[in-house]
């Protein structure tokens, strides 16, 4: 009964190969793949599992399954079938893929979303554009509007280098100047191209001078931290008040060394022990100024600022000085 | 002890001169007849009283010529010598000082030499020097209303000298041509706090002219040449002891100081008015007064005591010799213990324009009285704190506590306040104001640490042991630049025989200005390093002070440079 069965069958595949084929190409595939649509050379060739007779030689075997909308499961395999052999092929359909019609769908919306974005300004939308015109993607091929769309991107790349370059941006200067010498989004222009190339030198050089200014700074704030640390360190400062208010010995007492005329020699003497720069010519005017000051500030029709201006005026007290006046 | 007296003697012996009357040496009581007749010679054009008078008295003591031996043997006196002698030894009442020779040497002389010998000395000079009127001219005047001369003497042309003081540059000698003061003036200044002040201080003040020929507004503004003579006490110790202040212990001199000096020290250092009030001389008057006053300025020494013999009573007496109306007039007869009752009266009399000082607004534009700057200052203060972001002082005591690098660094830190500086020129100035009066009132303060550093370090008395841990060139400076100055303002100050002449004017200032010298200063820096005592107080707080200073005149001369 087995033997008969097994003949049965042998003679049904026997029936149902052409009479004009070479070949046989066996497909199968798992249970859940069953009905995959075969195609031999991009001819439908019957749904698996199917002995599908083909000429000898290599063919192109494609499998492929409808997935959820808009997708499908694929299998691709170029046999090489020789005569009278049936040849074995086991389908193992690929992961969900874009079927053709949607990918067409999908390239012909994001070109249409290119455009608009593209209309709008956008020079990266303008260049993609350019590129899908270029290779056909989503919109027709077109070399030449491919080129359009490069040159309004490049265009736009220029006033934005533009833009940037009035502000400063050095990067930019050079960048626009390169632009002018080689027409690139801009009308050629060497003597722009020149133009932008030297202030990027000057903007260059600025920067180098503020980078200077500001180690300079850093160097002038540490120097002051070091005087501040210099004040806070002077010891006797903590003790001003006692020496401006005399703690008791700016009553009477200087008065009376006063009266007697000065101690000449512990001013001289302290002078020198600080090695002051002022000489005693430089002292002299300075204390003529700061006695008419007072006077001459807060009341300058005051006989005193009268002195002042004549003394300024002379240049000398007179023109026979009773005292040796190199002050002004 | 009072060490510190050596740094106090006044400085005005720096220009003096070392002249000093000769002291009349003690001879044998004979002339020679070679002598007589030299002196006889010159004395033909003196008065014939005391012509004759001298000539009775020569009579006693010619030696007759064959008691005499040769000449050779005591050759011919010089007729002053011999006039000296015969002076010294008259009994003669015509040839003796009377009371007014006595009043007239206590104004010019003080009580420092015995009366009869000055009265000998001074009319020997009279006799037989040809200038004596210019070098003595209260005693010239006084021997011409005496004597009866006939004929003045020739006027005095001669320019008058005066030691005027200055702290920095110390004591130089000025020449002055009486035709270049225009005026003499009263000059009173407010009473302080000061024991030495209580009641004011006065003195004169010599308008002078830029020249001869200044206009009187030119003569008016020329204030940084006017000068100021007055009696003052001379301290020679860092304290003032009152006990040798009111027992007139304390030496008086008719002191010449720079008169914008004076304006400094009252109006400025002690924020006291001054006043200036004009006296009514006609050109005369004026030439002579200022000829008198110099002859009181480099002759005069006298005991001060606060009290009673101070700058009124002393002003007084001087006045009273050298202006007959001063000595007559009602309001002034009256001897005055207080100066602001001298210038009250004076004030109030017919001597002096009051009127000058019937409006305070008016007398300070034309020169006749000075305000206290304190109110200046106060208004400078309001305007800087005003003007800054976050003052850090409210007063003008409060300013100078802050030390002068915090300040300048806070006129750096406050933007706003430096960027005001640099274009308003009113407020630069108010600044300016102020870190000039942290300059004036340091350097006060110098003068006190100095002083008291001196004190401690007693140098004079470690001079040996000092020079001994120096070597030769160091020990060299320390004795010429600080010894040697301090020796001499260790002595008292020299007085001479009325006004000097040019030559009789002799200055160190060969030695001065080697000690000037940048090498001098610093081996005196270097010696003074070697020998200090670190632990000092008062070398800090003098190298403290000294840096104040220092910190506040770079602060001046920054914020100038705006």
């Amino acid at each position: 009964m087995k033997k008969t069965a097994l003949f049965s069958l042998f003679m049904v595949l026997i029936a149902s190969i052409p009479a004009y084929a070479d070949g046989i190409v066996r497909v199968q595939c798992d249970e859940e793949d069953n009905g995959t649509e075969i195609y031999i050379d991009g001819k439908f060739a019957g749904e698996c599992p199917a002995d599908v007779p083909v000429n000898a030689g290599t063919v192109q075997l494609r499998a492929r399954k409808a997935a959820r909308d808009g997708y499908e499961r694929i299998f691709t395999k170029q046999i090489r079938v020789v005569d009278g052999v049936a040849q074995r092929v086991e389908i193992v359909l690929s992961a969900p893929q874009m079927t053709s019609e949607t990918r067409l769908k999908k390239e012909t919306a994001e070109a249409d979303t290119l455009l608009a974005a593209a209309d709008a300004g956008d020079v990266e939308a303008m260049e993609k554009l350019a590129q899908r015109y270029a290779a056909g993607s989503g919109v027709k091929k077109d070399l030449a509007k491919a080129q359009v769309w490069r040159n309004r991107a490049e265009a736009a790349t220029a006033q934005e280098q533009l833009r940037a370059a009035n502000f400063g941006d050095i990067k930019a200067m050079l960048g626009i100047a390169a632009r002018y010498d080689a027409g690139q989004g801009v009308s050629k222009d060497p003597s722009q191209a020149q133009a932008w190339r030297e202030r990027a030198e000057t903007k260059s050089r600025e920067n180098k001078a503020q980078e200077e200014a500001a180690k300079h700074a850093k160097v002038l704030q540490a120097k002051a931290q070091a005087k501040q640390n210099k004040i806070d360190q002077f010891s006797f400062f903590e003790n001003t008040s006692k020496f401006v208010n005399g703690a008791g010995v700016d009553n009477n007492n200087i008065t009376s060394i006063l009266l007697t005329g000065v101690p000449i020699m512990t001013l001289g003497f302290a002078t020198d022990l600080i090695s002051a720069p002022t000489r005693t010519t430089e002292i002299n005017k300075l204390k003529n100024e700061a006695a008419v000051r007072p006077s001459t500030w807060g009341k300058p029709d005051s006989m005193i600022a009268r002195a002042s201006q004549q003394l300024d005026k002379s240049g000398s007290a007179a023109q026979a000085p009773l005292l040796v006046m190199a002050d002004k | 002890m009072k060490n510190i007296a050596v740094l106090l003697i006044a400085i005005f012996t720096l220009g003096c001169a070392s002249v000093s009357r000769q002291s009349g040496k003690e001879e044998p009581l004979f002339i020679s007849a070679g002598s007589w007749r030299l002196l006889l010679a010159g004395l033909q054009g003196a008065p014939a009283e005391l012509r004759h008078a001298v000539a009775q008295e020569a009579e006693k003591l010619i030696q007759p010529a064959d008691q005499a031996g040769s000449e050779g043997a005591t050759g011919v006196q010089k007729p002053q010598a011999v006039l000296l002698q015969l002076l010294l030894n008259s009994r003669n009442q015509t040839l003796l000082p009377d009371a007014e020779f006595e009043q007239l040497h206590k104004v010019v002389n003080g009580e420092n030499l015995p009366l009869q010998h000055s009265y000998a000395a001074t009319l020997a000079d009279y006799l037989t020097q040809a200038d004596f009127g210019c070098q003595h001219p209260v005693y010239a005047g006084y021997f011409q209303r005496r004597y009866a001369a006939a004929n003045a003497a020739a006027p005095c042309t001669a320019e008058v000298p005066f030691t005027v003081a200055n702290r920095y540059d110390g004591a130089q000698t000025v020449w002055l041509d009486p035709k270049r003061v225009k005026a003499i003036h009263l000059l009173f200044a407010s009473k302080s706090s000061s024991m030495a002040s209580r009641f004011g201080h006065i003195a004169l003040r010599l308008v002078v002219c830029p020249t001869g020929k200044s206009t009187t507004a030119e003569c008016d503004a020329n204030l940084f040449e006017h000068l100021v003579l007055g009696f003052r006490a001379h301290i020679d110790e860092l304290s003032l002891d009152t006990l040798k202040a009111l027992n007139g212990e304390y030496k008086a001199y008719l002191f010449a100081n720079r008169f914008m000096d004076v304006y400094e020290e009252y109006a400025i250092g002690e924020f006291r008015e001054v006043y200036s009030l004009p006296l009514r001389l006609d050109d005369t008057q004026r030439d002579l007064m200022l000829r008198e006053l110099a002859e009181i300025h480099w002759s005069y020494t006298g005991n001060y005591s606060f009290f009673t013999r101070n700058c009124a009573t002393m002003m007084q007496d001087a006045l009273r010799i050298s202006w007959p109306q001063f000595a007559t007039s009602d309001r002034t007869k009256e001897r005055y213990l207080r100066p602001d009752s001298l210038f009250e009266a004076v004030k109030t009399s017919a001597l002096a324009e009051s009127e000058k000082l019937a409006s305070l607004d008016a007398a300070e534009r034309e020169g006749y009285f000075f305000s206290n700057t304190r109110q200046f200052y106060e208004r400078a203060l309001a305007e800087v704190r005003a003007a800054m972001k976050t003052p850090s002082f409210s007063d003008i005591d409060s300013y100078l506590q802050v030390n002068p690098l915090k300040r300048r660094q806070q006129r750096s830190d406050d933007i706003a306040f430096s960027a005001r500086l640099a274009t308003d020129k009113h407020l630069r100035e108010a600044q300016i104001m102020l870190e000039e009066y942290a300059v004036l009132r340091s350097e006060r303060m110098m003068m006190i640490a100095g002083a008291q550093y001196f004190e401690e370090q007693d140098f004079m008395s470690r001079g040996d042991a000092i020079r001994a841990q120096l070597d030769a060139e160091h020990a060299r400076v320390f004795d010429d630049c600080l010894l040697t100055p301090i020796r001499q303002q260790y002595a008292p100050i020299k007085r001479l025989s009325g006004i000097p002449h040019k030559t009789d004017i002799h200055t160190n200032a060969a030695q001065g200005s080697t000690c000037q010298s940048r090498q001098s200063k610093q081996q005196l820096q270097e010696a003074i390093t070697a020998i200090k005592d670190a632990k000092s107080g008062q070398w800090q707080r003098l190298n403290d002070i000294s840096r104040y200073w220092a910190e506040s005149i770079a602060s001046v001369n920054l914020l100038k440079q705006l």
